[in-house]
C-alpha cells in the first residue's frame, strides 16, 4: 500500500496518535484533519495549539501511529510544513509512502505462536476444540438478495420454544412450511395481536379479525361452520362484525377476563370487543366528545384497573419540537463537552418552558431544570439549564456556529406544545364513563388487585388506604405535566327539578365530609362593615367558632344557571349536613355587561339639556330637552301691545274659569276674577252679601210657618221658569210627595217662551 | 362624575342610587372601528358599557338629570353621549336568589384526605310556569 490523497484517510485516520519511536517515546501528537494531498494535521495530543514553545515532528523522524481501531505501525516522516490558523499553530506532515515495508501490530489473532516455531490454530490449543475459524460459510444461491420486509398486512411464524425441553427454535423460519399467513390489505395494518382463549385477536386499523389457532373451519353444503383441527398454525380468518379497527393506536388496547377495550380514532369511537362483538362504549353519553377529541390526540393509552373495574383512557397531544443541544470545543480536534445551552427556532418550546421547571430528554441528566430564557434574535430561543449536557448519548454532530470556535451541535426532540391531556374512566357495571381523572400514566397495570401506574420513571399505586397517603396526588416528584403536583377533586352536578319552570335556586346543600371554611379574619381597616360605626381601634369579630381556622374540604367554585351567576363562600354544618344560601354575581365590568341578569333594565335615551325656548336669550339650538333654564327678554310695552321677547302680547286674563276669560290674551296680566255662588236674596234666611251668583239655595219663610225657597231671580233672560223649594225637602227617600215636606218642582218651560208659571 | 339628563316622564321605578349604569350607542358614527357595521345605514345597537354608579336622581325642567360617578372605571368607562341608551343594573343591592331553569354547581375538594359527598341538594322556589 503506499500513501496517497486518496487513501491516507484509511492509513492514518483522524484520531489516531503519532510521536516520535524514541525511548523513552516522543511528545504525542494528534492527527485531527488531513489536507488536499497526501498530509496529515497533526496538534498535541491533548487538544492544545500553543504558539510558543512548540515542539514539533521534523523530516527523517522514525514515528509510530497508534491508529483508533488498535493498529500500530512505523513509519518515518518525510517533510512536515507548519502553519498557522486562528492564532493557533498546526503542522502538515508527509508519511512515507511506502507502508508494506512496514511492520504492523494488529489488534487481533487467528493462531496462537509458542515461540519455538510451533503455532496452533484450535482454540487453548486444546484437542479437539474447534479451530479458530470464521465458521461455515453459507453456499447456497437466492436469485434476490437478503432485505428486510416489514409484514403490514400479515403473520409469520417460527419454530416452536419451549423452555423446559430445551427447545428454542425461535429463529427458525422455514419457508418450506405453511408459516405465513395474510390478512386482506383492504382491512389496514396490523396493529395489535391479542390471545384470547385459542383464538388470535387481531386488530386492524379498520377492522378486527380473529384467526382460529390449531383448528379451521370447515363449511358445510348448506354454508354452516364446523371447527376441526389442523395442522396449520393459524386457521381461518373471521371478521367481527361492526366496521371499526384500532386506528394506529395499539397502545389504547387494554383487556379485562374476556373483554377488551380500545379506541378507534378514525371513527372518533372507544369500542369494547366482548362476547357480543364490538360495541360503541363511547355512544354512552360520550360521542361528542369523543368525536371532538380522539382526533386531536396521538397517543390514547388505555389500562384497566381491576380494583375498580374501570377502563382508563388517556388521551394526550404530546407535541415534540425539535431543539439543539451544544456542545464546544477548547481547540481544533480537542474534544467536545457538553454545555448547558440548548437553541430552538421553536417560539412554542420557548413558551412552553419556564424557569424552574424540570425538562426531560435523552441526554439530560435527571433532575435537570431551566435556570434562564433569552432571545437570542434571529428567530433563535435560548433555554440555559442546570447541569450540562450529556453528549456522549446524543450520537452524530455537527459543526455549529463560528467555525473560529468550535463548536457543534445535536439533534434533540423535547416535548412541548402540550395542548390537551384527559384521563377518563369507563365503568362496566354502570355502562357509562364515570369520571376524569388527573393522573396522565405512560404505562399502567394491575397486579394483585392493585393498580399501578408510571409516570417519567415513577411508579405510583393507586387506591392505597394508608393514612399517610396523600389524595389527589399522583407521581412524587413533581410531574412533568401536572406541574402542580396536586389537583383537587371536582364533581359538577346539574339541579334540575320541574326543567320547564324557572325558578330561585335559594341554598345549596350537601352530604358529606367536612366543607372548606376560610378562617375569619379580623376588620382591621374596616372595609367589610364600612356602613357599621367602625372604630379603628376596636378589633371586630363574627363571634363563631366555625371559622377560627382555616380547613380544606369542599366548596363550590361556582353556581351556574342559564340566566345567572352565584357563588357560595362555605358552608355551615347542621345536625351533620352542610348548608348554605347562594349569593348572587353581577359583572360589573367594563367590557360585559350582563345583559342577561334579571334587574338589567333600560332607562332611556341621552339626551341634550338645555333651554328650547328660541325667544329666550339662553336659547340652545342642541338642545333635545328643556331643562327648564329658559332666560326670557323684559316685557316692553310698545302702546299696541306689549312687546316681549320680539313678538307683540295682548294682556288680559288666561283662565277659562275665570268670569273676565279673554280669549285674545297673549299673556296672562293677573287681572282674573272670579264668580262666588250662594244666595242673594236679602229676603231669604240664608243671604250671602259676597255671593255674585245666585245658586238657588235660597230660603224664605211661608204662609204657615214653614220654611220654604224663594224663586231666585230668573237672570236668563229666557223667560222661563226656575226651580223653588217649598217647605222641607223629602228627605226620606220614599219616593213620595209628603205634604209635610218641601219639594222641588221643575219651573223650567221651552226657552224662547213667555212667561212662566208661578205658584 | 357624569351628568346625563333624559326626557324620559316615567322613570323606572327601580332604578336607585348605587344602580350601575351602563350605555349602549344605538347608532355607529362614520368613522367607527368597524367600517363593515359602519356601512350599514341601519340603527345599530352596540355593546353595554358600563358608564359608572349612580349617585344622584334630580329633574330641571322637563328633563330629569343623572349624575353617575364614574371616577372608579375612569378612563375606560364609557362616557354616556346624546343618542345612547341607558340601562342599569342592580350591582351589589339585591338578594342572594339566582335564576334559572337549571343550575349548575361545580364541588371541588381540596383536602388531602379522605373525603365523601354523597347528596347535593338545592331550596328552590318556583317564579313562574
Amino acid at each position: 500500500m503506499k500513501i496517497d490523497a486518496s487513501n491516507v484517510y484509511d492509513a492514518v485516520p483522524v484520531g489516531s496518535v503519532i510521536y516520535e519511536d524514541t525511548t523513552p517515546p516522543g511528545k504525542p501528537f494528534l492527527v485531527i484533519d488531513h489536507d488536499n494531498a497526501s498530509g496529515i494535521i497533526v496538534v498535541d495530543a491533548d487538544g492544545s495549539t500553543p504558539y510558543s514553545g512548540y515542539s514539533q515532528l521534523n523530516a527523517g523522524n522514525t514515528v509510530v501511529i497508534a491508529r483508533p481501531d488498535g493498529l500500530i505501525f512505523t513509519t518515518t516522516v518525510d517533510s512536515r510544513l507548519l502553519f498557522i490558523l486562528g492564532g493557533n499553530r498546526y503542522s502538515t506532515i508527509i508519511l512515507d509512502e511506502d507502508l508494506y515495508t512496514r511492520e504492523f501490530t494488529i489488534p487481533y489473532h487467528n493462531c496462537y505462536s509458542f515461540g519455538n516455531g510451533v503455532e496452533s490454530n484450535r482454540i487453548r490449543d486444546n484437542f479437539n476444540l474447534p479451530f479458530i475459524t470464521n465458521g461455515v460459510r453459507v453456499s447456497t444461491t437466492l436469485e434476490e438478495e437478503y432485505k428486510e420486509e416489514r409484514r403490514k398486512y400479515g403473520l409469520i411464524y417460527s419454530g416452536i420454544y419451549n423452555s423446559t425441553g430445551g427447545i428454542n427454535n425461535l429463529n427458525q423460519f422455514i419457508q418450506a412450511e405453511k408459516i405465513t399467513k395474510d390478512i386482506n390489505p383492504i382491512y389496514g395494518s396490523i396493529q395489535k395481536l391479542h390471545s384470547r382463549d385459542t383464538d388470535l385477536v387481531t386488530l386492524c386499523e379498520d377492522k378486527v379479525l380473529r384467526i382460529l389457532a390449531n383448528k379451521d373451519a370447515v363449511f358445510n353444503a348448506d354454508g354452516n361452520t364446523n371447527l376441526t383441527a389442523t395442522q396449520n398454525v393459524l386457521g381461518q380468518t373471521v371478521p367481527f362484525s361492526g366496521e371499526y379497527g384500532i386506528s394506529t393506536n395499539p397502545e389504547s388496547f387494554a383487556s379485562e377476563a374476556y373483554r377488551a377495550y380500545f379506541t378507534d380514532r378514525v371513527r372518533g369511537a372507544v369500542m369494547r370487543l366482548s362476547k357480543d362483538g364490538l360495541t360503541s362504549i363511547s355512544n354512552h353519553g360520550m360521542k361528542d366528545w369523543f368525536k371532538d377529541n380522539l382526533k386531536l390526540n396521538n397517543t390514547a393509552f388505555g389500562s384497566y384497573d381491576d380494583k375498580k373495574e374501570e377502563y382508563n383512557l388517556t388521551l394526550s397531544n404530546r407535541v415534540t419540537q425539535s431543539v439543539l443541544a451544544l456542545a464546544r470545543s477548547k481547540g481544533p480536534g480537542q474534544p467536545y463537552t457538553g454545555t448547558k445551552q440548548l437553541e430552538t427556532t421553536s417560539i412554542d418550546i420557548f413558551n412552553f418552558y419556564n424557569i424552574g421547571d424540570p425538562i426531560y430528554a435523552n441526554g439530560i441528566p435527571a433532575g435537570t431544570t431551566v435556570l434562564g430564557k433569552n432571545n437570542v434574535g434571529g428567530g433563535i430561543f435560548r433555554i440555559t439549564l442546570s447541569n450540562n449536557v450529556d453528549h456522549t448519548l446524543l450520537g452524530s454532530f455537527f459543526s455549529y456556529g463560528d467555525p473560529s470556535f468550535p463548536s457543534v451541535a445535536w439533534n434533540m426532540t423535547l416535548l412541548g406544545g402540550l395542548t390537551f391531556n384527559n384521563t377518563i374512566s369507563f365503568k362496566e357495571n354502570v355502562k357509562g364513563w364515570v369520571s376524569f381523572k388527573s393522573f396522565l400514566p405512560e404505562n399502567a397495570l394491575s397486579m394483585g388487585n392493585d393498580y399501578y401506574t408510571f409516570k417519567n420513571g415513577n411508579l405510583w399505586r393507586h387506591h392505597s388506604e394508608h393514612p399517610s397517603t396523600n389524595r389527589n396526588t399522583f407521581y412524587d416528584p413533581k410531574d412533568f405535566f401536572d406541574r402542580n403536583n396536586y389537583t383537587n377533586s371536582s364533581v359538577e352536578v346539574v339541579l334540575n327539578d320541574l326543567p320547564s319552570s324557572i325558578k330561585d335556586f335559594h341554598t345549596l346543600n350537601y352530604e358529606g365530609s367536612q366543607s372548606k371554611i376560610h378562617k375569619f379574619v379580623n376588620t382591621t381597616d374596616g372595609t367589610l362593615h364600612a356602613s357599621d360605626p367602625y372604630q379603628p381601634t376596636t378589633t371586630y369579630t363574627d363571634q363563631s367558632y366555625y371559622n377560627l381556622t382555616d380547613k380544606n374540604g369542599w366548596y363550590v367554585d361556582g353556581v351556574y344557571t342559564d340566566k345567572e351567576e352565584g357563588y357560595i363562600k362555605e358552608f355551615l354544618e347542621k345536625e351533620g349536613k352542610w348548608y348554605n344560601n347562594i349569593n348572587r354575581t353581577i359583572d360589573i365590568s367594563l367590557e360585559k355587561a350582563d345583559t342577561g341578569d334579571f334587574t338589567f333594565q333600560g332607562i332611556g335615551v341621552v339626551e341634550i339639556a338645555g333651554c328650547t325656548n328660541p325667544t329666550a336669550t339662553n336659547y340652545d339650538a342642541n338642545a333635545t330637552v328643556d331643562d327648564g333654564t329658559c332666560i326670557l327678554p323684559a316685557p316692553v310695552d310698545l302702546g299696541l301691545g306689549i312687546v316681549s321677547g320680539g313678538r307683540i302680547v295682548t294682556s288680559g286674563c288666561m283662565d277659562p274659569s275665570a268670569n273676565n276669560y279673554d280669549p285674545n290674551a297673549t299673556i296672562d296680566d293677573g287681572s282674573c276674577t272670579y264668580d262666588v255662588f250662594g244666595c242673594t236674596n236679602p229676603l231669604a234666611t240664608n243671604y250671602d252679601a259676597n255671593a255674585t251668583v245666585d245658586d238657588g239655595s235660597c230660603l224664605i219663610a211661608n204662609n204657615n210657618g214653614q220654611a220654604g225657597t224663594a224663586p231666585p231671580p230668573d237672570n236668563s233672560g229666557d223667560g222661563g221658569g226656575g226651580s223653588f223649594r217649598l217647605g222641607n225637602p223629602d228627605n226620606d227617600d220614599d219616593n213620595n210627595d209628603d205634604d209635610d215636606e218641601s219639594e222641588i218642582i221643575n219651573l223650567a218651560t221651552p226657552r224662547g217662551g213667555g212667561g212662566g208659571t208661578t205658584y | 362624575m357624569q351628568t346625563i339628563a333624559l326626557s324620559v316622564k316615567n322613570l323606572n321605578v327601580s332604578l336607585q342610587v348605587g344602580d350601575a349604569i351602563y350605555a349602549a350607542p344605538t347608532t355607529i358614527k362614520s368613522n367607527a372601528v368597524d367600517q363593515q357595521t359602519a356601512t350599514n345605514s341601519e340603527p345599530v345597537t352596540g355593546a353595554a358599557h358600563l358608564v359608572g354608579i349612580l349617585r344622584r336622581i334630580s329633574t330641571s325642567g322637563n328633563a330629569t338629570i343623572l349624575n353617575v360617578d364614574d371616577t372608579p372605571f375612569a378612563p375606560l368607562a364609557r362616557v354616556a353621549g346624546p343618542g345612547d341608551f341607558l340601562m342599569f343594573s342592580k350591582y351589589d343591592q339585591t338578594d342572594g336568589d339566582v335564576n334559572g331553569y337549571y343550575a349548575k354547581a361545580n364541588f371541588m375538594n381540596d383536602s388531602r384526605k379522605k373525603a365523601e359527598l354523597f347528596a347535593v341538594s338545592s331550596e328552590i322556589v318556583i317564579n313562574s310556569k
